[in-house]
This record gives structure tokens, sequence and C-alpha cells, in this order.
């Protein structure tokens, strides 16, 4: 796949020699990776082509990733739980060459056969449907924000900048450990943590789901980590269990979803030994954006996400009076080049290098303090859903005329969504279809409590 | 249907796991053959729970125990004659 494009910031020695420190916590031996670029190089897809990696977390995704990136491949990971029918669908609206996963049916792509890379499996997509890229890209998916089609395209060099600035933000450096178990297709973590550790020198150790505070614990005691990302939700249920942060832990981010204060607080107080980092960023800005070293700041600073990182300029949108919320506009070198497949409306580029979040701020005294999102989705279970892109989904299926999505909370404060469906036809075999298709096509956290449906009245919607 | 085709029965049905069940084997990890994700071992517990009448702790709820399907039909065997012992009916 070899050919022009962007330069690559490392080299094939770089991250050969990262990927042997690897450490991984669910999987032993397995292909080198110099038998995956190999195999890699052998599915003689041109420079630019967009490869999907349907992996788990670990060094296997990460021998995947580089090898494609090395190639001139323009690597795409998508959770390994998303099923072929969405696989197909996304590998379409983004041109892809070749599906890789664990153990994939070729027939479910339009293939006939697979070919063995690594200890994977590709299947060589069908010409017809490939679009040529740029070598030296990287496509990155959104959970929430990006729809269920679509992806975020970048430099790979910029997202190494961007790497570069968060190690910089909460100074790691190649005496650091990372603990990476935070799924490998977020953004945060193949950038924030993988990448970082390949230009600082930290090692990486990858463990994956599902989590529990034992195997944490013996994972940082055991492998000496220093560095360890959490979302909110793990947070608040480390600080329910009344749990302390593993003896030995330098540094703990905490990202990825808003996190109250009074939580911030009680983990500075349960862990005083560990510095604090609140993370913000979003995959459309390359991603990250902004950092809290919440241990260096008073109580009054602990609902803020931070100021900005070296490079990256925040403002809001309309430029209202102080103390005004509004939506935050990032401007940097390591924004996206531009969104692949279907869009939607929010998180978009607003002119080069410059991207609307969607999310409410208010900025005090340089600190940015969220207040709200204007963009269309929820945080269900610690996943991010865009309900636009559910709503999209359904309304694409036969006799759906209609969707709406309602959203609430249980008793115990849990966020749900439920879907309110108008269709021609019989109501009992639509539901059952719509059903189906929702636990078929959608991620788990994706998929909606209930669904009501009931026979479209025409007549309302014909203006 | 014994304990290790119920569980491979589960992630068809209801974990929504794409691998046919005739291809499935006992030491197929969850995570890397079936791709399993987090919400996607919370619903494995549940249905568990559910289909074999036992509780699956928090310190149970372990890779170790959710690794391969071989892992968890010993945790639910285990479980259930826990259960037995304990004088409850598991299903």
């Amino acid at each position: 796949m070899a050919g022009d494009g962007y330069p690559l910031p490392f080299g094939y020695g770089d991250v050969a020699r990262f990927l042997t420190g690897v450490v991984d916590l669910n999987r032993a031996g397995g292909a080198g990776f110099d038998d995956v670029a190999g195999d890699v190089a052998r599915l003689g897809l041109p420079a630019g082509t967009p490869v999907l990696v349907c992996l788990s977390n670990g060094r296997r995704l990460l021998d995947m990733y580089f090898a494609v990136l090395l190639a001139g491949g323009v690597p795409l990971t998508v959770s390994p739980a998303t099923s072929s029918a969405r696989i197909a669908a996304l590998a379409t609206e983004v041109g892809a060459g070749a599906v890789v996963a664990a153990r994939p049916d070729p027939a479910r792509y339009g293939g006939e056969t697979v070919v063995a890379v690594g200890d994977a499996q590709a299947v060589v997509l069908p010409a017809r449907y490939r679009r040529t890229g740029v070598a030296g890209t990287v496509l990155m998916s959104t959970s929430g924000t990006s729809g269920l089609f679509s992806a975020c395209l970048h430099r790979a060099d910029s997202l190494v900048r961007n790497a570069r600035r968060h190690a910089d933000a909460v100074g790691l450096t190649g005496r650091d450990t990372v603990l990476v178990n935070l799924p490998l297709f977020y953004s945060y973590a193949i950038v924030a943590q993988a990448l970082a550790a390949l230009v600082t020198g930290a090692r990486l150790v990858v463990s994956g789901p599902p989590f529990s505070p034992e195997a944490y614990e013996a994972a940082v005691g055991r492998y000496a980590v220093t560095s360890s990302s959490l979302t909110p939700t793990i947070a608040r249920l480390l600080l329910a269990q009344g749990t302390r942060l593993p003896v030995g832990l330098r540094m703990l981010t905490v990202g990825g979803d808003r996190i109250a204060p009074e939580h911030v607080t009680r983990l500075r107080s349960a862990n005083p030994d560990v510095e604090l980092y609140v993370t913000y960023g979003l995959t459309e800005a390359g991603p990250r954006v902004s950092t809290l070293a919440a241990h260096r700041e008073p109580p009054g600073r602990h609902g803020s996400v931070g100021v900005p990182l070296d490079g990256v300029t925040v403002s809001l949108r309309g430029a209202p009076p102080d103390g005004t919320a509004a939506e935050l506009l990032v401007s940097a070198d390591t924004v996206m080049l531009a969104k692949v497949g279907t869009r939607q409306a929010g998180r978009t580029l607003v002119a080069p290098g410059v991207v609307a979040t969607g999310d409410l701020f208010r900025i005090d005294d340089g600190y940015l303090f969220f207040e709200g999102r204007l963009s269309d989705f929820v945080v269900v279970r610690g996943e991010k859903v865009s309900l636009h892109a559910v709503r999209q989904f359904v309304q694409s299926l036969p006799d759906v005329v209609r969707c709406s999505t309602h959203v609430g909370e249980d008793a115990a404060g849990t966020t749900h969504f439920d879907l309110e469906v108008g269709v021609t036809g019989g109501t009992d075999v639509a539901r059952q279809r719509i059903r189906r298709a929702v636990d078929r096509f959608l991620l788990a956290g994706e998929r909606p409590r209930d669904i009501t449906v009931h026979e479209a009245d025409l007549a309302v919607f014909q203006k | 249907m014994n304990i290790a085709a119920s569980i491979r029965d589960i992630l068809v049905t209801d974990v929504f796991v794409e691998v046919p069940v005739d291809e499935m084997h006992d030491d197929d990890s969850l995570r890397d053959v079936y791709g399993l994700d987090s919400l996607g071992f919370v619903e494995l517990r549940v249905q568990c729970e559910k289909r074999f009448g036992v509780t699956i702790s928090t310190d149970d709820f372990t890779p170790e125990n959710f690794a391969t399907v071989g892992d968890l039909t010993a945790l639910v065997d285990r479980l259930r004659q826990d259960t037995v012992a304990a004088g409850a009916q598991p299903r």
C-alpha cells in the first residue's frame, strides 16, 4: 500500500520497538509485528485505502493498527461488538478495502474468502466499493456524535502532536507505565494513551473488559503502573464501593463524560497522593482539548475541565458576555481534516482547523466550565449514544414513517431512552421487526429500553 | 440443555454474537473471538443469572471467570452447587 501522502512521524523501527514492550494482559504469544506487517502488505491494497480493524483490546489490535498505517493504509478501529451488517455499511460509507476481525464470515461483507493477517483474518472487499484516500491519515469513529456510518479523518502526525501535548499536560514521561483499560477504538485511548506512550517511551499495558476493581488493582501492582485513565462511570463505581486507587499509581485521568465536582473532590480526598487530571476532548479536535490538574486546584475549580492544551485555542460562539454559556469552538492544528461518510448536525468543522463542539461552556478566568450539550446525545451506562443516529437508523427501516426518542431516568438515577415509532401497516409485525433490527444492528448501549409502535396517521405528515 | 450449551444460546440470542452455535468452542475467548465489549459482558452476566437462577457477585465478575465459554461454565456450575448447598433451587 505504500505511496505518497502525509509523512508519518515515526518509522517502522520505532513502532516495532514500542510494540515489543507492550504487555497484553489478556492474550499471550501470537504473531509478531513483522509477520502482521508482512501479511498486511501482501493484501496489496492501494495506498490511502481505509481498513476497518474490528479487534478486541490488546497487542494484536495495536499491531494491526500500526501495520496498516505503515503500509500506507488508513486504519479505522471499531468495536468488535459491532454487527457485521453495520460494519459492512460503514465499510461502504468510507470506501474501505478490507475488514480485519478475529473470525469474520466473508459472505456477510460481500467477500468470498478470508486471508490470514497475523492471528486475525481479513476480508478483502470488492473493489467497486473502495475509495482511495491519502496515506498518513487515520479514521476515527466516535461513539455518539459521528452517527452510525461516519468517521473523522485525521493526519497521523497531528494525532501524534496531540498526544505529545497531552503528555506534557499530565507530565507523562518515559519513566511511566500506562495502563489501558478503555477501548482502543476510543480516540482518547489510542491517542492519549497508546500514541502518547509511543512518543514518550512510556511502557504500555493493555487490558480489556469486563472491568473489575480487583483485576485493576492487581494489574497496577504487578506491572508497576503509574498512569491510568478511567471514565466517570468507573470512577463513581470505585467511590461507591469505597475503593481507593491502587498503591503505586502516580496519576489518574478521568474524562469522556462529565464528572461532578463533588466526585472530583472525593477522589482527591480518598487518594491524596495521586495526581488527578480531569480531561475534556472530542474526536473531531484530535482529540484532547483541555486539562484540569485537580490536585493543584482549589475545590471551587473541581467543576472545571481546566485550561486548553498548548497549541489549542478556544472561544465561545457569538462572543457572549462574561459568565454566559455558549457553544465552545476549538481551534488547533490537530483538528480533523474532514468527516467521512454519513454526516449529521453537530460537531462539525466551521472553518479549516476550527470545530464547533456542540457543547455549552462558560469560561471563567481561562478555565472551561461545561454547562450542557447542544448536540443530540445522551450517556447510557457509560456509553455516548447519538439519539439522532438511532432515529435515523430506525427511520430507514421498512414501513417506518416517524421515530422519536424520549429520555428518562429510573428510580436509581440511571439514564435510559425509549422509542416511539409510527409505521404504516400492522403494528405487531412492525414492532417485532424493529426490535429485531435494533437488537441486531445497534450496540448494547444504543438499544432503547422500550419501543412503542403505533399506526401513523399519514395525513399528519402531508403538509 | 447443559450449561455450556445454554451459555452458547445466550451468546447468540441475548448478546447477539454472530458466530453460529455449532462453530463455538469451549476455549474460544469471549472477548477476542466473539467480540464482547463491556456492555456485552454485563448482559451475559445478567442473562446467566436469569437462566441458571444464580447470583454472580462482583467478586466473581472477573476477566478470568468470563474469559471463555468453558471458564464461564465452570463458574456457573460452582454457583449452582453453592446454591444447592445453601438449600435453594437453581434452574
